[in-house]
């Protein structure tokens, strides 16, 4: 990989691989293959399928870029494609979820006591794999409209060209996501605190 | 995010909270199939494109061979095209004919009947070339030859209607020198045609005398002499004109002139058959 490589923006790169240059393939992988992995992996249960959605979507970038054209970011180009496997593979077969205190109970039960081992983690790590329990129980929307946010760094009109919204329906999304997770948070926090206590 | 609500006092700082939860990576595998896929991509896309590039460059190697090629058949054809025009123009180039020049001395009435045949539009050059035997309509008052129609060489005939025909524009160009005495008698009869052919053998003649006055030496006489088979051969165009200047000179007891002339007769026509009277003439003079 060589050092004009790196600083080349990602546009750049998708073109030059696109004229045959695989180490600009090479480099933007390397950028993007941890927050593309995560935004399926969070976002599906199933890891078998997070996983080949993830491939696919390699693959359709890998099989686009002689046409690809630098109109707008190569994130935004590269997450929407994401966000339409997702959405043909996930929210087409399920139905909309919405966010209840049911649910949320029901996987605090299923995944939360599973891997919450207070004596062995911190309570920042443990807070932290507790957030991931609590992105999980987001409704899709909601919960895609925050990876989005934190994985990229993307602005609200990205996101909103992303998930094909208005900019006003993600900035509305990205906060209802920032406040259950909050709540779920806390929730967890106030029964850790019980928990400690009767110990 | 700006666009958020601002953090309470006992909120978690829900980034730094997923920052550090946020370890998932694909596996090495996975990474590596998808970087030879590409890699596989790119090898099959440059293939793809040096076949287009060569393909190209074989398109291009084929385009000014192909041109020139093009070039080459458009202007050879043009060519060949104009040249056949030019011959054609070459065999239509007027020739002097002597029968215009003989012609062309009696001043011409435009509205008789003979004359408008005479000067007829020639129909085609074509037509006029493929034609053998072309009748002599001229002549048609004068006692019959052997042969009404006379097999003369194409060119001949076509330059003799062509003569005629530029005599017409000359004689048109100058309408208000026409002599109203000669126009009355403008139908050519056989004794005007006797007269003419008579004085014309001895205006020439006179001017041969002439020249060789003038002239010295043997050269100055062979090109007398080629000057004036000229003259004949371009004067008595029409057989049957110059049959009948011989026949005059015959008459008038020039027989060693009347040979020569006959001489050349037979040269220009070949095929025309000259009257046994001629020989008789020369046999009884022996």
């Amino acid at each position: 990989m060589s050092i004009r490589q790196t600083t080349c923006t990602d546009e750049e790169l998708m073109v030059r691989y696109g004229q045959g240059d695989h180490q600009a393939f090479e480099t933007l992988y390397a950028r993007h293959k941890d927050s593309l992995y995560r935004y399926f992996c969070r976002q599906l249960s199933d890891m078998n399928l997070a996983q080949d959605l993830y491939q696919e979507l390699w693959s359709r970038v890998i099989k686009s870029s002689v046409q690809y054209e630098a109109h707008a970011k190569w994130t935004t180009w590269a997450y929407r494609i994401a966000h339409n496997l997702v959405i043909d593979h996930i929210r087409v077969l399920k139905p909309s979820e919405q966010w209840n205190e049911e649910d949320h109970s029901k996987e605090s039960n299923l995944r939360g006591n599973a891997f919450l081992s207070p004596d062995k983690e911190s309570e920042h790590g443990e807070m932290a794999e507790r957030l991931k329990v609590c992105i999980s129980q987001l409704p899709q929307a909601q919960q895609e409209v925050f990876l989005l946010n934190e994985e990229t760094g993307m602005t609200l009109k990205a996101i909103a060209d992303v998930v094909s919204v208005s900019v006003e329906a993600a900035k509305s999304r990205l906060r209802y996501a920032r406040s259950q997770l909050q709540d779920c948070l806390k929730l967890y926090r106030g029964s850790f605190s019980t928990t400690e206590g009767d110990k | 995010m700006n666009d958020t609500n601002p953090p309470e006092k006992d909120d978690f700082d829900l980034s730094a909270l997923y920052q550090t939860g946020a370890k998932e990576t694909p596996s090495e595998i996975m990474n590596q199939k998808i970087l030879d896929d590409a890699k596989q991509a790119s090898e099959l896309r440059q293939l793809e494109l040096l076949d287009a590039h060569r393909d190209k460059l074989s398109l291009r190697s084929w385009q000014w061979p192909l041109s020139a090629a093009a070039v080459v058949v458009i202007a050879s054809s043009l060519t060949l095209d104009l040249y056949q025009k030019d011959e054609l123009k070459v065999d239509v180039i007027p020739e002097i004919s002597p029968y215009s020049e003989l012609r062309s001395q009696p001043s011409m009435d435009f509205k008789s009947e003979e004359s408008s045949e005479l000067f007829a539009p020639i129909e085609s050059e074509d037509t006029q070339l493929s034609k053998d035997t072309v009748p002599l309509s001229v002549f048609k008052d004068e006692p019959a030859m052997e042969d009404k129609k006379i097999r003369r060489p194409e060119a001949a005939a076509a330059s003799e209607m062509r003569a005629m025909k530029q005599q017409s524009v000359e004689t048109t160009k100058k309408p208000l020198e026409l002599d109203t005495q000669s126009a009355d008698s403008s139908l050519i009869t056989k004794e005007d045609e006797n007269q003419d052919t008579d004085s014309s053998v001895q205006h020439f003649e006179k001017e041969h005398k002439q020249k060789n006055d003038s002239i010295d030496g043997d050269i100055s006489s062979a090109r007398l002499k080629r000057s004036r088979e000229d003259d004949s051969l371009k004067r008595y165009t029409s057989a049957e004109a110059w049959l009948k200047s011989i026949e005059g000179l015959i008459a008038q007891g020039e027989l060693s002139i009347a040979k020569q002339e006959l001489k050349l007769f037979r040269e220009k026509y070949p095929n025309v058959k000259i009257p046994q009277r001629f020989f008789d003439a020369f046999q009884a003079e022996k």
